[in-house]
């Protein structure tokens, strides 16, 4: 009885063994039917793991670390000082404005501005708007204090009438020439002066004599005085 | 771990996973059920099954686990895994290798025998095939067969003292 049960014993072992052999061979196909099925979505799941890694990748690069915001605020803040530098800073040969520059119509600088020069008969009344018309305005430079309003003010003097004549006249003792023509009045007076005194007279204005500071009262013939009385002032 | 490193070590743990889970639940097809599931987890798991030194006893605590939670939603909530008592991963090594061991010399013991005989045995008791069909199969009488049933469950049977 017991040889019995264990050849039945055996057998029921040989039977597991079949058993487990087809269970095996299941599982094979069920392993090999997973790893297909895995092979098959591999592209897709690829495909999504490509585009959640770029999503992760843009995530990443738009997060920036917080030296780069700093660097950034470091640089704005010195753009913003340099510019508010140069919109404060004005040299003192600042250029005129463009009023006064690019204007079609001539513009006459301040009296007060005209240079001093030796001889004072220039600056007579009746001569002096002939005279400033004369000169340059292209080097002119207004002093820094000089308002622009008050440039804009300043009356426009006509040119001078085209049938003055130039006299000869020079003036050595000035570096620039101011007198360019020489004015009605003074021609008149200068006559005035030929008749009385005749070529010596002509002469001397012509040429002036070397000692300047004796030629303004001889040239300086203030209204209502007589030719004559200033002429007995004159040290020939 | 590819697809051939897991038939080659997964798979012939099949047996004793199988048969720790007829143990636990006493249900061959709940054991086939739970084993397959346990399978297909390894499977999903198999990148990590490289660094598990003791690859045996993982899936046998696998299958004990999974059995465990069977038990504990259809029977008692309540039941706690220690109250369920599991063979050992040792006593099913062992029950395995028995049932190998025999199976190895029965296997040696049935190519002893003649081959009428044990194409008997292999229809009798492995294709369960009933006494009509293996008339006609062998195309022999019914009182033939079980005579030669007999007589190789004798050979068997001295075969086997000879052996133990």
């Amino acid at each position: 009885m017991k040889q019995r049960l264990e050849i039945e014993d055996l057998i029921a072992a040989e039977q597991r063994h079949q058993a487990d052999l087809r269970r095996q061979q299941q599982l094979s196909d069920l392993i090999d039917q997973l790893a297909a099925a895995e092979t098959k979505a591999g592209a897709a799941s690829a495909a999504t793991a490509t585009k959640a890694a770029a999503k992760t990748d843009e995530n990443e690069s738009r997060r920036r670390p917080i030296w780069f915001w700093f660097s950034a605020a470091a640089c704005l803040l010195l753009l913003v000082t340099i510019g508010l530098r140069h919109l404060t800073y004005r040299p003192a040969d600042t250029p005129a404005p463009t009023i006064l520059a690019s204007t079609d119509t001539p513009t006459v600088p301040p009296v007060d501005t005209i240079p001093a020069t030796t001889t004072p008969q220039t600056l007579t009344p009746s001569t002096s708007a002939p005279l400033l018309a004369s000169l340059p305005t292209t080097n002119y430079k207004p002093e820094a204090s000089a308002p622009t309003e008050k440039a804009e003010e300043e009356p426009v003097i006509p040119e001078p009438p085209l049938e003055i004549e130039t006299p000869v006249f020079s003036n050595s003792s000035s570096t620039q020439p101011l007198i360019a023509e020489a004015p009605k009045v003074f021609e008149r007076t200068s006559n005035r002066l030929v008749a009385t005194t005749g070529n010596t007279t002509q002469r001397n204005l012509r040429q002036p004599s070397p000692e300047p500071e004796t030629q303004p009262i001889a040239f300086f013939v203030p209204k209502g005085t007589s030719a004559l009385f200033d002429l007995a002032k004159i040290p020939f | 771990m590819n697809q051939e490193e897991f038939k080659t070590n997964i798979l012939p743990l099949q047996p004793a996973m199988q048969l720790l889970a007829e143990r636990i639940l006493g249900n061959p097809d709940d054991a086939a059920d739970t084993v397959q599931e346990v399978f297909i987890s390894l499977w999903d798991k198999r990148s990590e099954l490289d660094s598990i030194v003791r690859l045996k006893n993982y899936c046998l605590q696998s299958v004990r686990l999974r059995c465990i939670d069977i038990l504990r939603k259809h029977k008692n909530d309540t039941l706690q895994p220690d109250a369920i008592e599991t063979p050992t991963d040792q006593a099913m090594f062992d029950e395995v290798e028995e049932n190998e061991r025999r199976y190895s010399l029965l296997n040696s013991l049935l190519l002893q025998l003649p081959d009428k005989q044990r194409k008997i045995i292999q229809m009798k008791y492995f294709d369960n095939c009933d006494t009509q069909q293996m008339e006609a199969s062998l195309q022999m009488s019914s009182a033939n067969i079980y005579t030669s049933l007999s007589r190789a469950l004798q050979s068997l049977r001295e075969k086997m003292e000879k052996a133990l």
